[in-house]
């Protein structure tokens, strides 16, 4: 058993494995295949963790919560339905649910939300990673925010990286409830466009 | 306050809602091909958002996940007609739906089970009804906000001349008094029927009504058992669309 989890720990992803889909993965992480698993944790961790310190913040909480979101990846992994959109939605919005029922939980709130507006860049610099794997992608998601008007990214920006509310959202900037719902999805969908997904 | 349910995929999707409107939405999405597609890509959409703020986490986390997974058994697929959503026959469909508004009776309002037990045969029959406002392209709901506990949600569509209304907190009255619900529109309150809340306080009421997109605002007051032509008292709930 120890002996086994060193290996596991040890474990780097083998090329065979790199190469392969996130959906060609996945199924092998449903046979429970931790080798599979391991280069999953690879390919997304850095989106999960980012994704879920940007909400939550604190260093601390942030690490609990996307071992949390991974282990859930790998208990729910024969639930995992391609039919119903591509690995990485299904595994980011894990981590996003995650971390936003975290915030909600805790009664913290309105300390966050006044943070939320004070430091909200309009572009995360300060966490954003090195990580080269990731720099097309920020540079077509930056080009694809441009496209959007200033409340639209806004109010994306508040729910999806404060993880507020859209009631929150809409006090916060002070528009009605119904076009912070409004806005939401047409900001989404002008982003979908712009970055050309299919799902 | 009214909401477009077709408008919501994008605050459902940031995780933006809070969780009774999940709830509906949820129910909607088991009827609406076309917002099921919809959540699909927004998701996809908000994964690549996700790169904007991707940072390595520390080294350490990854041994202590893959030792968790270690000893962390993986749970069961779920039943085939769980998954197949999509092709789902028009039945189980409705099924879901009458399994989704129970959901939402049940979890948002509180409601005893027994009694939602004893109308399952009701429910059956309405849930035809019921799919077809959740599914209809104008479907809107309004909330109904009131005195203490009182509160209540109504969905409807006007292209399909129906609505569905659900309350829940509204206080026992006395045989000579009840609820009765009123639909405001420019030429004054219409009856639309009398609320009677259960031994749990919740009442679910459907109508149908031939001019609904005329409707401004939603009340329901207590009158004489019965009745009245026109309200008699203030509002002990009301919304707005």
């Amino acid at each position: 058993m120890a002996e086994k989890l060193r290996r596991l720990r040890g474990v780097r992803t083998s090329d065979e494995v790199g190469a392969i889909s996130d959906g060609a993965l996945m199924e092998r992480v449903a046979r429970g295949d931790q080798e599979a698993f391991a280069a999953l944790y690879d390919r997304f961790s850095g989106r999960a963790f980012g994704l879920v310190r940007r909400v939550l913040r604190d260093p601390a909480q942030s690490e609990e919560v996307t071992q949390e979101v991974f282990v859930e990846v790998w208990q729910s992994a024969r639930r995992y339905d391609a039919a119903q959109g591509a690995v990485a939605g299904w595994l980011l919005t894990i981590a996003h649910r995650r971390a936003v029922d975290r915030v909600r939980s805790e009664q913290a709130a309105r300390n966050r939300d006044q943070q939320t507006l004070i430091d909200q860049p309009e572009r995360p610099k300060d966490v954003v990673s090195e990580q080269v794997e990731h720099r097309l992608e920020r540079e077509q998601v930056r080009k694809a925010l441009d496209r959007l008007t200033d409340l639209q990214r806004e109010a994306i920006e508040l729910a999806y990286f404060g993880g507020n509310t859209y009631r929150e959202v809409s006090e916060l900037l002070d528009v009605p409830l119904g076009t912070i719902k409004t806005r939401l999805r047409d900001g989404l969908i002008r982003l979908r466009d712009a970055m050309g997904v299919t799902a | 306050m009214s909401a477009d349910l077709h408008t919501l995929a994008g605050a459902y999707v940031l995780h933006a809602l809070p969780s009774d409107e999940v709830r509906f939405f949820e129910a909607h999405l088991t009827a609406c091909d076309a917002c099921r597609d919809e959540v699909r890509e927004l998701r996809a959409t908000t994964a690549i958002l996700s790169a904007m703020v991707a940072e390595r986490p520390p080294d350490h986390m990854r041994d202590e996940v893959m030792a968790a997974v270690d000893v962390t058994r993986q749970l069961p697929a779920l039943p085939p007609e769980a998954q197949e959503r999509p092709e789902r026959s028009t039945l189980a469909r409705l099924t879901a739906v009458a399994a989704g508004l129970l959901l939402v009776a049940v979890v948002a309002l509180g409601s005893v089970v027994t009694r939602m037990n004893a109308r399952v045969n009701d429910l059956q029959e309405q849930a035809a009804e019921t799919y077809d406002v959740l599914s209809a392209p104008d479907v809107t709901t309004v909330e109904l906000t009131g005195r203490g506990d009182a509160h209540g949600r109504m969905v409807l569509s006007a292209e399909q001349e129906r609505a569905v209304v659900v309350t829940d907190g509204l206080p026992a009255l006395d045989e000579n008094r009840t609820y009765q619900l009123w639909l405001i529109a420019g030429g004054g309150p219409m009856g639309a029927g009398l609320l009677r809340p259960g031994e749990d306080g919740q009442a679910v009421h459907r109508l149908t009504a031939s001019d609904l997109s005329d409707v401004q605002q939603i009340a329901v007051t207590v009158e004489p058992a019965g009745g009245s032509p026109q309200p008699t008292t203030d509002p002990v709930l009301a919304g707005e669309l």
